[in-house]
């Protein structure tokens, strides 16, 4: 009953809809929890000597010595710390306590050193499953759904 | 997440020695259907991640399910369905076992916000795992094509 072609398309328009409903809920419920370093740099005595992550988008910018500069979404901001192998342009994840002053001190560090590999190999993965399904189905839109190929077998 | 090659192959490893599923193209399309999903727009498009974040969780994923499975042919669309959600439970399933410093799987989404994992792996150290994935699928596939073809002599 509820997989069959009856009201298909209301079925179909009532799915929709939940689905836009939850990702709109999301978006506005999730924007406003959402804390990251603009966050803490536009309230600097409300997280003064608080342990913050930043775990999205964030860059090392520069390192010299006993520091280095890291940015997430255009906002940048010193580090006191060090981390072997840290280089300019890694992609990071970082726990730091904040200080009013505009800087952080370092408790913790993982350098996100593969994630472009990652995003690489899941691109050929992604690739290969459209293919996979493109080889085995075919759209039609006499009935506006995915069928079976039919093989030739000459 | 790990890459997909990883869900991939996961759900290879599962899906051919016992062939549990008769769509298992569908399968695999589940298999990384999550990612798919959210990820290829929100990577670049960073302001999408929360718009797009339902679709990485149980509800908005059995939700998406239902509505790709309404895209099949009626006689075969409750089996179109529990593939590809079966692929796509694997898929949460194996992102939990990565570390993040926050924890970021929220599988009570909406009702509630608290994430889980269980934080065993940093998502690098799967990736480096990946050739040895693509080894032992090609040796699989290349024994059992050769199983097939001495059945069929």
């Amino acid at each position: 009953m509820l997989f069959s072609d009856n009201h298909r398309y209301i079925k179909i328009s009532l799915l929709l809809a939940a689905l836009l409903l939850l990702c709109s809920f999301s978006q506005l419920k999730g924007r406003r929890m959402y804390v990251n370093l603009e966050t803490h740099l536009s309230g600097p005595e409300l997280f003064d000597g608080i342990s913050i992550t930043l775990e999205d988008y964030v860059t090392v910018s520069s390192v010299s010595g006993d520091r280095f500069e890291i940015e997430q979404e255009g906002n940048k901001v010193m580090v006191m710390g060090t981390a072997e192998g840290l280089a300019p342009g890694d992609e990071i994840e970082i726990r730091a306590i904040f200080h009013r002053q505009g800087y952080l001190t370092l408790q913790q560090l993982h350098i996100k050193k593969l994630r472009r590999v990652k995003i690489i190999t899941s691109i050929a993965a992604a690739l290969f499953v459209a293919w996979l399904f493109f080889s085995r189905y075919r759209f039609s839109l006499d009935g506006f759904q995915f069928v079976e190929r039919t093989r030739c077998r000459t | 997440m790990p890459d997909l090659i990883t869900h991939l192959s996961v759900s290879y490893f599962l899906n051919k020695p016992f062939r549990i599923f008769k769509y298992s193209t569908l399968f695999y399309c589940g298999a990384v259907l999550p990612d798919l999903a959210t990820r290829v727009v929100s990577i670049p498009f960073h302001a999408a991640a929360f718009a797009l974040h339902p679709l990485h969780t149980p509800l908005g994923i059995l939700l998406l399910c239902m509505l790709l499975s309404f895209f099949f042919a009626e006689e075969g669309r409750k089996e179109v369905f529990i593939s590809l959600l079966s692929g796509s439970c694997l898929h949460l399933f194996l992102d939990l076992f990565q570390k993040h410093m926050q924890p970021g799987y929220t599988l009570l989404f909406p009702f509630s916000w608290k994430a889980f994992e269980f934080g065993l792996l940093w998502p690098e150290t799967i990736v480096s795992m990946v050739p040895l994935w693509i080894v032992i699928i090609g040796v699989t596939a290349f024994l059992s094509r050769r199983e097939a073809k001495g059945n069929r002599q």
